[in-house]
This record gives C-alpha cells, sequence and structure tokens, in this order.
C-alpha cells in the first residue's frame, strides 16, 4: 500500500508537563489526492498539527510522516515536500512581493517562480508593492502565491481565511482548488469557517479540546449524520451531541436512522465538538 | 544568487549600511590623518634625534615635530577598540533574531528545506560587506601606524589595533552577536547582551595580553634623572618602573620608597599613589627613575594570539548557532 502524503501516528504534544496535553492520540492517513478541511475551536490543536508536520513543534508522543518522511528524522525532506501557509502570512513588511519571490527562489530551486507570479497578478497585486503597504487579505494573497510556487505534493493552509472577505475567501479557494486538483496534489485546510471549506474540501477532520473527534469524507459524514429536534429523542438517547440551531430549538446529531433531516457539515462539526465539551467521543470511519 | 543576496541585504540595510559606513569613516579618517602626516614632510633624523636626546631640545625642527605630533595623536587609532565591536554585532545579532523577533522565521524556515544553508545564505552576503568595509579600515590604519612613532610608551589598549587584528575582532563579535540573537530571540536585548560579552571577552584577552607582555624580558627603555631624561629604547611598552640607585643598583619602585621612607620622607597622603614625598627624596639623593619594557615588535607577537582568540570565539559562536536554530521552534 503505498504511503500517503500525510500520516500521524497516535500524534500527541503537550508545551509544558505541568499543563494538559494540546493534542493528543492523533492518528491520520490523508489520502494522496485529497482536500481535507481541518475544523475544530481555537485551542483544538489544529496548528500544532500542521507546524509539528514542518518540524517546527516535536511529538511528545507519536510520530508524523510526511511522504514517509518522519520530520524529526529528515526535516528538509519533510519540509521539500511542503508548501506551507502560517497562520499569520509572516511575510516581510519592508521587502517587495518580488523579493519573496526570489527569496522563495533562492530557498528550493524546484519554486515555479512564473506560476507563483501569476496568482499574484491574478490577485491584482503588482509584484513591486512593498509587503508593508498590503491589507492583510493581500498578504494571504501573496502567501498563497509563494506555497502554490514551491509546487510541493502537500499544502499545509492553517486558518488562511480568517482575514478574507467572502469576495477573497471564494478567490482563495478557487485558485487553490484550480491548483490541487489541477496537479493532483494533497491539501489541509484548518479553518473555522465550515460552509467555505465544504465547497472545496472533500474530507473533513474535526479536533477538539486535543482529541480528534471525526475523520471521515465529507460526503460520507453527511449520509451518516442526521439532525432531529432534541425533544423528538428519548432523553437524548442515541444523541451524539445537542447544540442550538439557528432559530434556538435545541437540536440532536444523530448516526443513522430516518428519523429528522440530513445534518449539514456545520450541525456536524457542531454535534461533534458538542460532544467532547460533554465528555463523549463518537467517531465514525 | 546576487538577487538573493540584494535580498538579504536589502532586509538589513540599515544595521549592516551603519556598521559598513563606520568602518568606512574611520578608514577614510585614518588615510586622511596618515595623508597630512606624509604632506608635513618631517625629516627621519628629525624624529630619530628627539627620540635619541628624549627632550625638545632640538629646536631646529621643533615646529615640525609639535605639529607632526599633534597629528598623529588624533585618537582614530583609539576609535578602533570600538569598531570591530560596533560593526560584528550590528552585522549579526538581527540575522537571525528579527526572525524570531518579527515572526517570519516560520516563513523563511518553511520555504528553506535546510536551516544551515538559510543562515549560511543570511550570513554570506552580510560578511562579504562588513569585510570589505573592515579590511578597507584595517588597511588604512595599517598605514597610519606606520607613521605613528610611539616616545617611549604605547597605551596597553590599542596595542596593535590596525591590520588583520581588526578584522579577527570584528569576526569575534559577529559571532558573538549572531549566537546571542538566536538564543535571545529579540534584537535590543541580545545587542545589549553582545555588548556585555564582548567587552567581557576584550577584558579577559586583554588581561590574559598583560601578564603575557610583563613575561618578557624586560630591559630598561628610558632613564629619567634630575639631569634629565634619556629614551634608550625608541617605540617601547612599558611594563615596570624600577630605581638606579647612586652607586649603580637596579631596585623595584616599592624598595626604593622603603629607602627614602626610612631615611626620612614625609609619609603620602591617602590620595597620593605617587607617592611624592619619596619620589622628591629619590630625586634629590641621586635616584634614577628608570622605565623598564619591551620593544614594540616583541610586544606585538601578542598581535597573532589576540586575533586568533577572537577568530576561536567567532568560529565556535557560529557553530554553536547552527544546532541552536536548527532546535529553535519558530513562533
Amino acid at each position: 500500500m503505498p504511503e500517503p502524503p500525510l500520516r500521524t501516528e497516535r500524534f500527541g504534544r503537550r508545551y509544558r508537563r505541568s499543563r494538559p496535553w494540546a493534542v493528543r492520540d492523533i492518528s491520520l492517513a490523508f489520502p494522496d489526492g485529497s482536500m481535507t478541511a481541518l475544523v475544530g475551536p481555537n485551542g483544538a490543536g489544529k496548528s500544532t498539527l500542521i507546524r509539528a508536520c514542518l518540524g517546527f513543534e516535536r511529538p511528545d508522543e507519536g510520530r508524523i510522516l510526511v511522504a514517509g518522511i518522519d520530520p524529526q528524522r529528515d526535516r528538509p525532506a519533510a519540509v521539500e515536500a511542503i508548501g506551507y501557509i502560517p497562520q499569520s502570512p509572516s511575510l516581510y513588511r519592508s521587502l517587495t512581493i518580488g523579493d519573496h519571490l526570489v527569496m522563495a527562489l533562492a530557498a528550493r530551486r524546484s519554486f515555479d517562480r512564473d506560476h507563483a507570479l501569476a496568482r499574484v497578478r491574478e490577485a491584482g497585486l503588482s509584484e513591486r508593492r512593498k509587503i508593508g503597504e498590503l491589507s492583510v487579505g493581500e498578504q494571504v494573497q501573496v502567501a498563497l502565491a509563494l506555497a502554490l510556487g514551491t509546487r510541493a505534493p502537500l499544502l499545509l493552509l492553517d486558518e488562511p481565511l480568517a482575514s478574507l472577505d467572502p469576495l477573497a475567501r471564494r478567490d482563495f479557494l478557487t485558485a487553490l482548488v484550480a491548483d490541487v486538483r489541477g496537479r493532483g496534489a494533497t491539501a489541509v485546510l484548518s479553518s473555522h469557517i465550515v460552509t467555505d471549506v465544504e465547497q472545496a474540501c472533500d474530507r473533513l477532520v474535526v479536533l477538539g479540546d486535543g482529541r480528534l473527534l471525526l475523520d471521515a469524507a465529507i460526503a460520507t459524514a453527511k449520509e451518516e449524520h442526521r439532525t432531529v429536534p432534541a425533544s423528538e429523542l428519548d432523553g437524548g438517547r442515541g444523541a451524539i451531541g445537542t447544540f442550538a440551531g439557528p432559530d434556538g430549538q435545541l437540536l440532536a446529531l444523530v448516526l443513522d436512522g430516518s428519523a429528522g433531516r440530513p445534518a449539514s457539515l456545520e450541525e456536524i462539526v457542531l454535534g461533534h465538538l458538542a460532544a467532547a465539551r460533554a465528555g463523549r467521543v463518537a467517531q465514525t470511519a | 544568487m546576487l538577487a538573493a543576496a540584494r535580498v538579504v541585504l536589502k532586509q538589513h540595510r540599515f544595521e549592516v549600511g551603519a556598521a559598513a559606513i563606520a568602518a568606512l569613516a574611520v578608514g577614510v579618517w585614518a588615510l586622511l590623518v596618515g595623508l597630512q602626516v606624509r604632506m608635513l614632510g618631517v625629516p627621519p633624523g628629525c624624529i630619530e634625534a628627539w627620540l635619541a636626546s628624549g627632550t625638545d631640545e632640538q629646536t631646529e625642527c621643533l615646529g615640525l615635530l609639535r605639529t607632526w605630533s599633534g597629528i598623529v595623536e588624533t585618537p582614530v587609532i583609539g576609535v578602533m577598540v570600538y569598531i570591530p565591536f560596533a560593526t560584528g554585532l550590528l552585522g549579526s545579532v538581527p540575522i537571525v533574531a528579527r526572525e524570531l523577533e518579527s515572526r517570519t522565521a516560520q516563513r523563511a524556515w518553511s520555504l528553506n528545506p535546510s536551516r544551515r544553508r538559510w543562515l549560511f545564505r543570511q550570513l554570506a552576503p552580510v560578511m562579504v560587506i562588513l569585510g570589505a568595509s573592515l579590511t578597507f579600515a584595517a588597511l588604512a590604519t595599517s598605514l597610519l601606524e606606520a607613521d605613528r612613532v610611539i616616545v617611549g610608551y604605547s597605551p596597553v589598549d590599542d596595542l596593535g589595533l590596525y591590520g588583520p587584528l581588526i578584522v579577527a575582532r570584528a569576526f569575534g563579535a559577529f559571532g558573538v552577536g549572531l549566537l546571542v540573537g538566536a538564543l535571545l530571540g529579540r534584537t535590543l536585548p541580545a545587542f545589549v547582551l553582545g555588548v556585555a560579552l564582548t567587552v567581557a571577552l576584550t577584558f579577559v584577552v586583554s588581561s590574559v595580553r598583560e601578564e603575557w607582555v610583563k613575561r618578557l624580558e624586560p630591559a630598561v627603555v628610558s632613564e629619567m634623572s634630575a639631569g634629565g631624561g634619556t629614551i634608550l629604547v625608541p617605540h617601547a611598552v612599558i611594563t615596570a618602573i624600577a630605581f638606579r640607585t647612586p652607586d649603580g643598583q637596579q631596585i623595584s619602585i616599592e624598595d626604593a620608597r622603603a629607602i627614602a621612607h626610612t631615611a626620612g620622607a614625609a609619609q603620602p597622603a591617602p590620595d597620593d599613589e605617587q607617592d611624592l614625598p619619596a619620589a622628591v627624596w629619590l630625586e634629590r639623593h641621586g635616584y634614577a627613575e628608570l622605565d623598564l619594557g619591551v620593544t614594540m615588535e616583541m610586544a606585538l607577537g601578542w598581535a597573532p594570539y589576540d586575533a586568533l582568540a577572537f577568530v576561536i570565539v567567532g568560529v565556535a559562536s557560529i557553530a554553536g548557532t547552527i544546532p541552536m536554530v536548527n532546535r529553535r521552534r519558530p513562533t
């Protein structure tokens, strides 16, 4: 069986011994060519997981394999396989966009400057513009151009959508999907905004309280989960988790069954997060 | 490659610019002073005769000598005590510290598969610019030093501070700055710590140097008696003071003072480190004050060790920075 582009084996990270685990017991395999939405509230461990792939965080338990390479053993080879957008764009304010492309080309011989430059221009930016003059949204577009320019087989995008307006989000995701699908790359996109990632991604991983709550194909998850008013369940029996709907009605997320209606992706995420908060963990394949 | 170097220099333009300008300015200053000295055209015989007499009696060229003396005593060599350290620290501290401070390290280290290569790509252009500026300053001060005739003493602080030693000291400071920058991850605190460490290092090296010079076989380099002074060894570094008794014996300064006080010289005031009553008594009773020391050539035998010490510190610090950069968690 070929090694997936990214695999975690019982990955765990704790920043201090006196503190609870930031993430623990995360075992995941990201299939080749997949686009995975990594969803969870703040502090769920999304960034920790992504940063560990680059060797920025050292696992305290388990390991991570990027195309079969452990970043703790051979970080250069693992980093070479990754295109990354950090949570903050982390660009050099005094340099121009063009300078960043030069820097990226010096860092990686495989960097496709023309491709990155085309993306910059598609975003309506000129390579002569200084980063310090750009809005945060524009900086994210530059960060995307740099990540796509690496032509890396694995793209790790750490909450890039948070600072974008709806139109920019759509542009960002369109460019990302076109690139990833076009060359059969694998992408992991962490986000709070479930509705946006639903259009772009085909897999869903939900993290909560540092644990893996759900790892499933989005289509499968939507087939398996249903939402019913909590009042229709016998004392909440059979519910994964309960949460308040848009109209204030208490809803319950259930597996299978014919009751209620198919759950939306947002409801699936909310139900599993509610379950984690209540101390229950329900996982589906 | 050149384009990438240009981007690195653009990132650090203020620090590298300030350091390079400082080194170039001192170099130009040294060249101007040297040019002034040469234009003055003091005949070598004039200086030699003056040194041999130890007095200002060479009326023939006294005016010229006074002008020459005024020029060569400019503090350009003294400034060289600070330039290598300022240049080295300014150039190196921000290289890693600013990346961590401004949170661009995660960008740099995610684009660059090898952090070690990234570090060397950052270091190379900065070192080339600073190295070239400092080499110019080193050459210019070497030319000036050739014209600077030190009469009977040389302040130990600026001993040999010209030529390759300047570049070696700057390299040592550069390494220290790079290391503390990577260690602290903040530019200003790293700069302050870098200054403290280089001052401490200079103090240690200077202390060892003083001991080393003192262990060299000293000779009487000048003699001062009631009849006047005589310089026996020009261009010497004084390491001790002694006295010659009227019957020709050489005794230490402590023994001479003891003799003076036993014979009735008043005790010195608490703040009188020169022990003036003893000095007056010794002069009146025919004791000659002797400066013991070594030739400048002998003293400058230390310079290679000084340079080596700073080069070792520089290499060790840069080597120590590599694992530190490799282990740092970019935030």
